[in-house]
């Protein structure tokens, strides 16, 4: 028995002694690891120079501030030339050039390694005298995560926060592209519509201050201080993307439901990209006309039907009852002390009040008619100017529909009745 | 007997085990490290300042300035960001006219080459320390590397800021390198025994610090701190500065409120309603809503009547802070101000605080330079009294308009 354990152990101890080092491991990459990362730097140097007008980085400097935008066009000879209109400049385009390089650091990373006054204004740390010593918070470096032709992901290596670059179009220049930006935002969001609806399925939410760049969005049917939650967005060349995609909410939430990115569609609605049905308005054109905190003023240039004929009548009628003032302007207004709804209207320095009824009929469609009353201004303008009556007449005519020029902050809107026509301009 | 056959079987075992035992030996491959040139391109945007680095830092002296900056290379604890490439050639050309050719000139060409550092890595931004609400002007790095901050604010027409920033700094940060390499003698070290302050050290007066014998509040944090604030202050102060600092040495200085956050030192004082009692002893003049300030040389003017000189506060000095009384724009005593002062019509007569510290600032000041100076010359073979006047010599010279001079130096780089 012995003998035969000790003859296992021999054998055993011969096999063991017997390992080789012999390597049978076929290399998992076909290069080093130093050549690979220096392929990778000149690879990725060459995406970013290599698109022929540039890109656009949307940008966020941490988690509580709006985005930014930038135009950069990087050079083979490692300058870049950053151009950008954000909050920071108060959307007056700046344009600076300096240097980048891709270099090997947490993989490769893109460093603007030399201070441009319109991009590391968002990593500088004296910048914010409320916060010396951080200011913005923002990256300069940034690991790359993806660098595609169409697209480059980096992530920013103190925050972490993804920063997207996408290619500017053929022939479009910076300032271009930063009015486009401006005008899309301002055609989308307007201080004075503070609350929208972002409409999905099950729930609902009211959006508010959209107009700053942090949206606050509180679902319907929610805490509006437990539930209320913050996203930065930036803008996009047709809408906004938020920071990260925001899990939807709230006591009607559809599971799975999330929001990243809006923009307008052909029909200009500014749909939810996530999953093409979601969508962020207003009121609708009737209820926004009708609004008591929002003041229409008629454009007399492009009034139609019986109205130029009417408004002038007003003017001339103004002119020979009051030679000494001039006849500036009519506007749809809500009086509050008054609690009514109003014609203003501005004669020379005089400012008076015809007061209305308006109501909303359905969406598209309102009914205006004087009520008989004014302010003393108002009312004596009417008893000597008898073409204010003929205007109101023509007013209380029959209903008007009214368009739109934007789902979520018109700026005008159209009053059409038949042929006749009232553009009225946001004031 | 069987016990000796089994650990035989054993040996023979391993014996034969071993021997089966194959090593196919990997041929040392290249390197697998790119094999690139590290040339410079010169088609590159940076190209006439990085020749013009390589040709009067690197290949001379070993030096890489390091003006693209690298988050890695700098303690990321701070929020720092990288100079302007304009700023950075600016620097870089001071750099060498008020640093590298002065110790070329008056040590030997060989020196800077041996000790200087091997980089120096330049930063827009200061590092803020968040807690003590100092901010970091520059940083040696184990005699290798100098790191030097705030460049984004360079002002060419203001020496001192230049100083204070970037050229004092390096003097200092050098001085370090330089006693890490051969220490300083440690008699030094006595001179300012129990007067050091680590923690508290910003919030001295530079006046009381030199009282105490300190070149600067920094140096009165610790004996290197305060070793290489001697060199790095007496050779880039001009004589004028030097001299109030030995001026400010000679005077005694007292606090107004040791307690408080922002405490106001002065050496001069003024006595209410010229009523010499402890009450109306006062070492403040009024100058915004809530705040005071130390009276200062500015305010005074000597008076020599019968051969004896008298101090008292100028005339216009009482008038401004009456008239702020009057906006109501300040928060003072009116009883102590308005009526001493303009309705009595009073002079206030200045008279010096008591010197109580029990050091004679200014042979401090000497011993510790004399120190320096010995120093530099037992260990260095160098001349400070020399380097200092050639610093002082070249300093005089450096403005906007100079300095733009000097960067045609990188603008005629071929």
């Amino acid at each position: 028995m012995k003998t035969k354990i000790f003859f296992t152990a021999a054998v055993a101890t011969a096999l063991l002694m017997s390992t080789s080092c012999k390597n049978e491991v076929e290399d998992i990459f076909d290069d080093s690891a130093a050549n690979r990362i220096e392929n990778a730097l000149v690879e990725y140097s060459d995406v970013l120079t290599s698109a022929p007008n540039g890109w656009v980085m949307q940008y966020f400097a941490n988690g509580d501030e709006p985005g930014a935008s930038f135009v950069m066009k990087f050079s083979t000879d490692g300058s870049v030339n950053i151009a950008s209109a954000n909050f920071s400049n108060n959307y007056q385009l700046q344009q600076e050039t300096s240097l980048f390089e891709m270099i090997a650091d947490n993989g490769p990373v893109l460093t603007f390694n030399t201070y441009n006054n319109v991009f590391h204004v968002f990593s500088d740390p004296g910048i914010d005298p409320e916060a010396v010593g951080i200011g913005h918070g923002g990256d300069y470096e940034f690991m790359v995560m993806k660098a595609q032709a169409d697209t480059v992901i980096l992530r920013g290596k103190k925050t972490s926060i993804t920063a997207l670059l996408l290619p500017l179009k053929d022939g479009e220049t910076a300032e271009q592209y930063f009015d486009n930006l401006i005008a899309h935002r301002d055609a989308m969001f307007n201080s004075k519509y503070n609350t929208l609806v972002l409409h999905s399925e099950g729930q609902n939410y009211e959006l508010s201050d959209c107009s700053s760049g942090l949206i606050s969005v509180v679902p319907e049917g929610g805490d509006p201080v437990t539930d209320t939650k913050y996203y930065p967005y930036v803008l996009t060349e047709k809408g906004f993307r938020f920071i990260s995609a925001w899990e939807g909410y709230g006591p009607g939430n559809t599971e799975g439901q999330s929001f990243s990115e809006f923009a307008f569609d052909e029909s200009g609605k500014l749909l939810c990209l996530d999953d093409n049905a979601s969508y962020i308005s207003c009121d609708v054109p009737a209820k926004v006309f009708a609004s008591q905190t929002l003041k229409w003023t008629i454009d007399p240039e492009t009034l139609g039907g019986e109205f130029p004929a009417a408004y002038q009548a007003v003017v001339d009628g103004c002119k020979a009852a009051f030679p000494k003032f001039a006849f500036k302007l009519f506007r749809f207004t809500y009086v509050a002390s008054a609690k009514k709804f109003a014609l203003y209207f501005e004669n020379g320095s005089a400012k008076c009040n015809l007061y209305l009824d308006i109501v909303v009929e359905n969406d598209n469609t309102v009914k205006i008619s004087y009520n008989g009353t004014g302010d003393k201004n108002g009312l004596a303008h009417l008893s000597k100017v008898p073409a204010f009556t003929s205007f109101l007449d023509l007013l209380s005519k029959s209903s008007f529909t009214v368009t739109a020029n934007s789902t979520t902050a018109p700026t005008k809107l159209s009053l059409t009745s038949g042929n006749n026509l009232i553009n009225v301009d946001l004031f | 007997m069987k016990i000796t056959k089994y650990i035989l079987m054993l040996a023979v075992s391993a014996f034969l085990g071993l021997s089966l035992v194959s090593c196919s030996e990997d041929d040392l491959g290249p390197t697998i490290f790119p094999d690139d040139e590290d040339a410079l391109d010169p088609s590159s945007y940076s190209y006439k300042f990085d020749k013009w680095l390589q040709d009067n830092f690197l290949l001379p002296y070993n030096l890489d300035f390091r003006y693209k900056m690298e988050d890695v290379g700098t303690d990321l604890n701070y929020n720092l960001v990288p100079a302007t490439f304009d700023n950075s050639q600016k620097l870089a050309v001071l750099v060498k006219y008020l640093w590298f050719d002065v110790y070329n000139d008056i040590v030997d060409p060989e020196f800077l080459k041996f000790y200087g550092p091997r980089i120096i890595h330049i930063i827009g931004s200061p590092a803020y320390n968040p807690t003590s609400g100092t901010i970091i002007l520059g940083l040696a790095e184990g005699g290798i590397k100098v790191s030097l901050f705030r460049v984004n604010d360079l002002d060419l027409d203001d020496m001192d800021m230049l100083n204070e920033y970037y050229f004092k700094t390096m003097h200092h940060e050098f001085s370090h390198i330089l006693h890490q390499t051969k220490s300083y003698p440690t008699e030094f070290n006595l001179l300012s025994t129990g007067h050091y302050d680590s923690s508290n050290w910003q919030d001295r007066d530079e006046g009381m610090c030199a009282s105490l014998g300190f070149f600067s509040n920094y140096g009165s944090s610790e004996t290197r701190e305060d070793f290489a604030e001697t060199i790095a202050n007496y050779i880039v102060k001009t004589d004028d500065q030097l001299a109030k600092l030995y001026d400010y040495a000679a005077r005694g200085w007292e606090v107004n409120d040791p307690e408080s956050l922002d405490p106001i030192y002065s050496s001069w004082f003024i006595y209410f309603k010229n009523e010499v009692n402890d009450e109306n002893r006062n070492l403040t003049i009024p100058y915004d809503y809530g705040h005071d300030r130390a009276i200062t040389d500015d305010d005074i003017e000597i008076v020599t009547e019968n051969g004896v000189e008298t101090r008292y506060l100028k005339n216009d000095v009482v008038s401004e802070v009456v008239k702020l009384i009057k906006s109501g724009d300040i928060d003072a005593n009116l009883d102590d101000w308005y009526d001493s002062a303009a309705k009595k019509n009073y002079r206030f007569q200045v008279y010096a605080v008591a010197d109580k510290d029990g050091i004679d600032g200014v042979q401090v000041l000497d011993q510790k330079i004399n120190i320096a100076r010995e120093w530099f010359k037992s260990a260095w073979n160098a001349d400070l009294d020399a380097l200092r006047e050639e610093v002082q010599k070249r300093q005089n010279n450096v403005n906007s308009e100079f300095t733009d001079k000097l960067l045609d130096q990188i603008r005629n780089v071929q």
